[in-house]
């Protein structure tokens, strides 16, 4: 009888095993077609034989024509400073938002949430238009914002979300410990800086991941934002790639493992990060 | 969860002049500082433009003319334009497979994952693989994948077992499935993740209580699993909702709205009358209707989130 149970437990937990393998290969299957296609050489492309086990005429061609005809570095640096800023930017005024919100009580204070929170409906697909007009004539600055940095950053650096999540990590931390910064003569920026955030450290990383993944595929903003390739970050500039008729599978590959990579490596590195504020954002409460 | 969230609405009351409301006075300053960079930029890249999108909606709107106001007469038009209309049917398809079949599958991956196997977290790292991607790339990756020749993967993948190529994306019939298995294969991981967190937030003594006592596996499900992470699956649609109806990208750069407006969403069609056909007035009206769409969307399941936590 217990031998009985056991064997069907084992059969369970091969067939949950054999699931989980096969999801994963369909997970996978498109990631592993564009690494291998990336190391191909365009006439070791058959048209007869499978190319997921194909593995003759490989060479690092692709890469080099990446780097060299599509200028894939120049797009690569702009991500890299359009996310970079935008990161620290973002959650720079996020947590500065979200710590009055989480810790005092003012008049306004529920007026400011539900504006903040409201926001998350405003999507830029909704405001393109009139997003554009303000940014070329920034208001009462008078300022053109189009082609410039600032330009492509700005526009995304309030995000509801993000205030949301800090502010609910914020208001975690007890009371106690900032009355007694308080008392021992710490000032409310000192309190933020030397209490509030040395303590969030866990939530900060979650919303810096946040962060970067929206910068890292802005693609709306800078495409009504920008038209010159000196300033397009590499979601512009893969869809440049791919309306010139004479590009490759292969080069095309190797410029799409180039841009994702990045985010693959610093997901794997964070990714406790990830998986605490996606589950934190959408269920404390 | 909002009600929570916002705390109390009491404050007490101070009276001008004395000490407790001279400090009361600064905190209310000190509050507002630190706001202030995150209200301005909500302000001029939020607010300010919606309501420009309502005012332009409302305008005959010519650049560097004059902008005559012509009351509804845009959203007069866009009622009479068959694409709109198609837009919004392809839009609402799009958006009821991907929300739909995305918040089935996720759980389903969601219960799977909740296992005690060697290796779970290798598998949950995968699965979660898309969602760090950029979307730009998956598209273009999944585009090269349903390339129309025998050259595409699966067109190679239908070729072993006997099934004749596909033109996929240049398939009236087939392009916009094609992109809402796309969408979802891309978004899976994400909601499993939320999933996940409320099934682990489960009691294990309970579950086990309820097999002891002979529950069968759906009992189980529908009347212990499901009431806990009842506010995760309406956490995961609600925000899928308002993120699908906004789908952009995979469009323009997978089939840019073809074959003969097949594939043709609300996003895509205002930025071709925005920024293409340079009819911001009309393009306006058209974002407006996007917004409103959202919003009384999300008002109504807001709503019906509220009525079955009442019972």
């Amino acid at each position: 009888m217990v031998a009985k149970l056991k064997e069907a437990k084992r059969v369970k937990a091969a067939l949950m095993f054999l699931g989980l393998a096969v999801i994963a290969v369909v997970m996978l299957l498109p990631f592993y077609w564009m690494v291998l296609v990336s190391f191909k050489q365009e006439s070791g492309i058959s048209t007869t034989r499978l190319v997921l086990f194909d593995f003759r005429h490989l060479s690092l061609e692709n890469y080099r024509y990446a780097l060299k005809y599509f200028g894939i570095g120049l797009y690569f640096k702009n991500s890299v400073v359009i996310t970079v800023i935008g990161m620290f930017l973002q959650v720079a005024v996020s947590a500065l938002a979200a710590y009055p919100l989480a810790r005092m009580k003012f008049p306004g204070k529920r007026v400011l949430i539900a504006a903040f929170l409201a926001t998350m409906m405003i999507t830029d697909e909704m405001i393109a238009i009139p997003l554009y007009l303000v940014v070329t004539n920034i208001p009462f600055l008078h300022l053109n914002l189009a082609n410039t940095y600032a330009g492509i950053i700005l526009p995304a650096v309030p995000w509801g979300f993000l205030i949301f999540m800090l502010t609910r990590f914020f208001a975690e931390i007890p009371k106690e410990i900032e009355e007694a910064a308080v008392i021992d003569g710490c000032s409310a920026l000192g309190v933020f800086g030397r209490i509030i955030l040395p303590l969030s450290k866990p939530a900060l990383g979650s919303v810096l991941v946040f962060s970067f993944l929206n910068f890292w595929d802005q693609f709306l903003i800078p495409l009504i934002i920008v038209n010159t390739r000196e300033l397009m970050p590499l979601t512009l500039g893969l869809r440049i790639m791919l309306s010139a008729e004479q590009t490759f599978y292969g080069n095309f590959m190797a410029a799409t493992v180039i841009a994702t990579l990045p985010a693959v490596i610093i997901f794997l590195y964070a990714q406790r990060y990830f998986i605490a504020g996606i589950a934190a954002g959408a269920l404390k409460g | 969860m909002t009600r929570s969230f916002l705390g109390p609405k009491k404050m007490t009351r101070t009276f001008p002049g004395t000490k407790k409301w001279k400090r009361s006075l600064h905190r209310i300053a000190l509050a507002y500082a630190f706001s202030l960079p995150a209200i301005l930029l909500f302000a001029v890249f939020k607010f300010y433009p919606i309501i420009l999108a309502f005012v332009m909606s409302l305008q005959r709107f010519v650049p560097l003319g004059a902008r005559p106001f012509v009351g509804l007469a845009n959203y007069g038009a866009v009622m009479h334009d068959d694409l709109f209309w198609i837009s919004l049917q392809n839009t609402s398809i799009y958006v009821v497979f991907v929300v739909g079949a995305g918040t089935m599958l996720s759980l389903a991956l969601a219960y799977l994952v909740n296992q005690r196997i060697r290796g779970i977290k290798a598998f949950r790292t995968i699965y979660f693989l898309p969602v760090v991607t950029s979307l730009v790339v998956i598209s273009i990756v999944w585009k090269y994948l349903y390339y129309p020749s025998p050259r595409g993967l699966f067109n190679q993948v239908l070729g072993l077992v006997g099934i004749p190529a596909q033109t996929w994306l240049s398939d009236p019939k087939l392009a916009l499935g094609a992109i809402i298995v796309m969408a979802i294969w891309a978004r899976v991981g994400y909601d499993m993740v939320i999933y996940l967190a409320a099934l682990q937030g489960l009691e294990k003594e309970i579950l086990e209580a309820a097999s002891i006592d002979g529950a069968t596996w759906w009992q189980r499900f529908w009347h212990i699993e499901f009431p806990s992470i009842r506010f995760a699956v309406f956490i995961v649609t609600i925000l899928g909702v308002m993120r699908a109806y906004r789908v952009f990208t995979p469009i323009l750069v997978m089939t840019n709205g073809d074959p003969n407006h097949g594939t043709e969403v609300l996003a895509t069609y205002i930025y071709r009358a925005g920024f293409m056909n340079y009819q911001m007035d009309y393009a306006a009206a058209m974002s407006f209707i996007l917004f409103l769409v959202i919003l009384i969307l999300t008002v109504f399941q807001l709503d019906v989130e509220r009525r079955v936590e009442r019972g």
